[in-house]
C-alpha cells in the first residue's frame, strides 16, 4: 500500500487499447496469472459455498468435538464439532467480502483527497499532504486494532478504522498522477473551453489515473485480508458464530498438539488469499511501470 | 544542508502535533469514557458518586481542550500516568520491557539481513531464470503469509513435531544467555523473514538498475572478470536501499511485534500494547501509539537527512 508505484499515465484516447494491452501483459505475468487463477478459485468458493460446503458452518456435534480427518469431515472438526472442512468455505466470504470492501471505501477516499491535492495544489496540498504524512506514521494494524478496540468488536468497525488508515497510499498516488496529467496539454485546453474544475477532474483526470490506483487496490485487499485476519485473531473483529479464518486459527492454535489442522488450515487459506492478491498486483505493477516495459522484466 | 535538516524537522514537528490529536482522538472515540469502559464489571460503576470520584482523578470531567492540553503537558514532561489496569507507572512499564522488544528487533534485522541481502543478489545476477522466479515468488510469499501462521507453522514443526526450541516463553539474557537466544530464535526469525522478502526485493531491483549503468559496461568493456565487476563496482552502490529498508521496516516490526510477543509470550512492548487496547487501558494505550508513531517518526526524518547528505538533488528539491 505504501509501496512507490511508478507508474505513466495511460495516454488519453489510446485507453482501451492500453487497457488490454495492460490485460495481456497481467496475464502473460506467469506469478501474476497464478494470482488470477487462486483469486478466481477463492471468489467462486465464496459464493458458492452454500452448495460446496458439505456441512452447515454452525451445525455443532458434541460427540465429535476435534475429530481427525476422516470421510465424513475431510479436515476433521472443531472444538464444537462443527465440520472445519464447511467452516473454511465460509470463511472466504468473510475475508473476501472485508478485503474488497475496505480497500474500495479506503481507494474513494484518498483518490478524493489526493484528487483534490493535486488539482488545487497551493495551501490546501501541503495542509492535506502534511495530514497525510502524519497519517502514514502509524503503522496501519496498531492504529486498526486500537481504533476498533475503542469502537467495539464487529466487522464494520473493523472496514471503518481500515478506510481511515489506509487512504493514505492512494491519496499519494492519485496526487502524483494528478501533478503529472493536470500539466498536459489537453487539460489546459478543457480549461480554456471553460468546464469545470469537477468536470475536468471526472472527465479528465480521474480516467487518466486509473492505472496505478488499480495496481494500489489490488495489493490493497490483500492487505486488508491480512489485517481483517489479524484482528480477528487478537480477538477483535468476527464475532462468534460466523466462520472467519482469523477466528479459526485463534482457536485452533489453543489446540495445536492435538488437532493442528484447525489451525494450520485457516492460516494457510489466508497466506493463500494474500498472496494472491500480491502476485497479481506485483504483475500489474511490472506490466504498467514505464522503466520495466520492453526490459524483458515484465515475463517472469 | 543546515537549512534542509530544519525544514525537515520543522515538517516533523507538525507531523508530531497532528500525531498527538489523533491519538487523543482515538481514546475519546471508546463509548461512554474510558474509565467507564475499564471499569466495566466492577461493582462499583453503579454507584455515581464512585464514578464521579474517579473520572475527576484522571480529570475527565474537564472540558475536551483542556483534557488534551494537561495530557500533552504532562506526556511532554515524562509524566505518562498510570496504567489503570495495573496500576504501575506507564514510563517504567515502557522501560522495563524496551530491552526485551528491542533484543527481538535485533534479531530480526539479523535474520532480515541474513536472507535478504543473498537473495536479493542471487535474484539480479540471476535475472529472469527459474531460480530467479523461485526467489521472486519466495520473496512475495515471505512479505504476505501472516506472521502469526508462520509463528504457528513453525511452533508445530520445531516444537510440537520436532521438539528443538521451547514453543514460547522467555528467559532475559543476563539469567541464562544459552537458554534466552535458544527461546528467541523462533520469534526472531517470524519478525524477521517479512523484513527479509522485502529487503530481497528491493536489493533485487537496485542491484538491476546500477548493473543496467554505463560504468558497469566500462568495467565489462576493460575486461573485468564478471565476478571482479560484481564484487568491486556493483555491489557496493547496490546496497544504499538496505539501510532505508531495515530502518523503514522497524515500523512494520512493531506490528510484527504484536502478534509474535502475544504467540511466543513474550513480556515486551507489542504484548503490553495489545493487553493495553484489551483492557482498554487508556494511558498504556495512548503511550503506545505515541511512541509506535514517534518511532516511524524519527527512521523517516533519519532517512530523509541521511539522503539529502548522500545526494544534493534531494536538498536543492526541498
Amino acid at each position: 500500500m505504501s509501496e512507490v508505484v511508478r507508474v505513466a499515465p495511460i495516454p488519453p484516447g489510446r485507453s482501451r487499447s492500453a487497457r488490454l494491452a495492460l490485460l495481456r501483459a497481467v496475464f502473460q505475468h506467469r506469478l501474476a496469472s497464478v494470482g488470477l487463477g487462486i483469486i478466481a478459485v477463492l471468489c467462486f468458493i465464496a459464493v458458492f459455498a452454500p452448495l460446496l460446503a458439505p456441512y452447515s458452518p454452525y451445525d455443532q456435534d458434541l460427540y465429535k468435538v476435534l475429530a481427525p480427518p476422516s470421510a465424513a469431515h475431510w479436515l476433521g472438526t472443531d472444538n464444537l464439532g462443527r465440520d472445519l472442512f464447511s467452516r473454511l468455505l465460509y470463511g472466504a466470504r468473510v475475508s473476501l467480502f472485508v478485503g474488497i470492501v475496505s480497500s474500495a471505501l479506503s481507494a474513494a477516499l484518498g483518490v478524493a483527497i489526493g484528487l483534490v491535492a493535486g488539482f488545487n495544489g497551493g495551501v490546501i496540498d501541503a495542509i492535506i499532504m502534511r495530514v497525510t504524512d502524519a497519517f502514514l506514521c502509524f503503522p496501519p494494524l496498531i492504529f486498526i486494532l486500537a481504533m476498533s478496540a475503542a469502537l467495539g468488536p464487529g466487522l464494520q468497525n473493523v472496514m471503518l478504522s481500515f478506510a481511515l488508515f489506509g487512504w493514505t497510499g492512494f491519496a499519494r498516488i492519485t496526487r502524483g498522477q494528478v501533478l503529472q496529467i493536470r500539466e498536459l496539454p489537453f487539460i489546459e485546453a478543457a480549461r480554456a473551453i471553460g468546464m469545470s474544475p469537477y468536470w475536468i477532474m471526472r472527465r479528465h483526470i480521474l480516467p487518466n489515473a486509473v492505472a496505478p490506483i488499480l495496481v494500489a487496490i489490488t495489493i490493497t485487499v490483500g492487505t486488508a485480508i491480512l489485517i481483517e485476519t489479524g484482528v480477528s485473531f487478537l480477538g477483535l473483529g468476527v464475532q462468534p458464530p460466523t466462520a472467519s479464518w482469523g477466528k479459526e486459527l485463534r482457536i485452533g492454535f489453543t489446540y495445536l498438539e492435538t488437532a493442528p489442522l484447525f489451525s494450520l488450515a485457516p492460516g494457510l487459506m489466508i497466506s493463500l488469499a494474500v498472496v494472491a492478491f500480491n502476485f497479481v498486483g506485483d504483475g500489474l505493477r511490472d506490466a504498467l511501470d514505464p522503466r520495466l516495459r520492453g526490459a524483458g522484466l515484465v515475463r517472469r | 544542508m543546515f537549512r534542509y535538516i530544519g525544514v525537515r524537522l520543522m515538517h516533523s514537528l507538525v507531523i508530531l502535533a497532528l500525531v498527538t490529536v489523533l491519538v487523543f482522538v482515538i481514546a475519546q472515540l471508546i463509548p461512554g469514557d474510558a474509565i467507564m469502559a475499564a471499569m466495566a464489571g466492577n461493582v462499583d460503576m453503579h454507584d455515581a458518586q464512585v464514578v464521579a470520584r474517579v473520572r475527576h482523578q484522571f480529570g475527565l470531567d474537564q472540558p475536551i481542550l483542556v483534557q488534551f492540553a494537561v495530557w500533552l503537558q504532562h506526556f511532554v514532561r515524562g509524566d505518562w500516568g498510570t496504567s489503570i489496569g495495573t496500576g504501575e507507572n506507564v514510563l517504567q512499564m515502557f522501560l522495563h520491557r524496551l530491552p526485551i522488544t528491542l533484543e527481538l528487533f535485533f534479531g530480526a534485522t539479523l535474520w532480515a539481513v541474513a536472507i535478504g541481502i543473498p537473495v536479493g543478489i542471487v535474484g539480479a545476477l540471476k535475472r529472469n531464470s527459474a531460480l530467479d522466479m523461485f526467489l521472486t515468488a519466495g520473496t512475495i510469499v515471505g512479505v504476505s503469509i501472516p506472521a502469526f501462521w508462520e509463528a504457528i507453522v513453525l511452533i508445530y514443526l520445531l516444537a510440537v513435531v520436532f521438539p528443538i526450541v521451547p514453543p514460547s516463553g522467555y528467559i532475559p539474557f543476563g539469567e541464562h544467555p544459552l537458554l534466552n537466544l535458544r527461546a528467541m530464535l523462533l520469534p526472531t526469525f517470524v519478525l524477521g523473514t517479512h523484513s527479509g522478502g522485502l529487503l530481497a526485493r528491493y536489493v533485487r531491483s537496485s542491484l538491476l538498475e546500477v548493473l543496467g549503468q554505463d560504468y558497469i559496461r566500462t568495467a565489462r568493456a576493460k575486461g573485468l572478470s564478471e565476478r571482479a565487476v560484481v564484487v568491486r563496482h556493483a555491489i557496493k552502490p547496490g546496497m544504499i536501499p538496505v539501510v532505508t529498508v531495515i530502518g523503514l521496516s522497524w515500523g512494520g516490526m512493531l506490528a510484527g511485534a504484536f502478534f509474535v510477543e502475544v504467540i511466543f509470550a513474550i513480556p515486551g512492548l507489542g504484548r503490553m500494547g495489545v493487553e493495553a487496547i484489551f483492557q482498554r487501558d487508556f494511558p498504556v494505550m495512548q503511550a503506545t501509539l505515541i511512541v509506535v508513531s514517534l518511532n516511524v517518526l524519527l527512521v523517516n526524518l533519519s532517512v530523509d537527512i541521511l539522503y539529502g547528505y548522500l545526494d544534493p538533488r534531494v536538498r536543492v528539491r526541498a
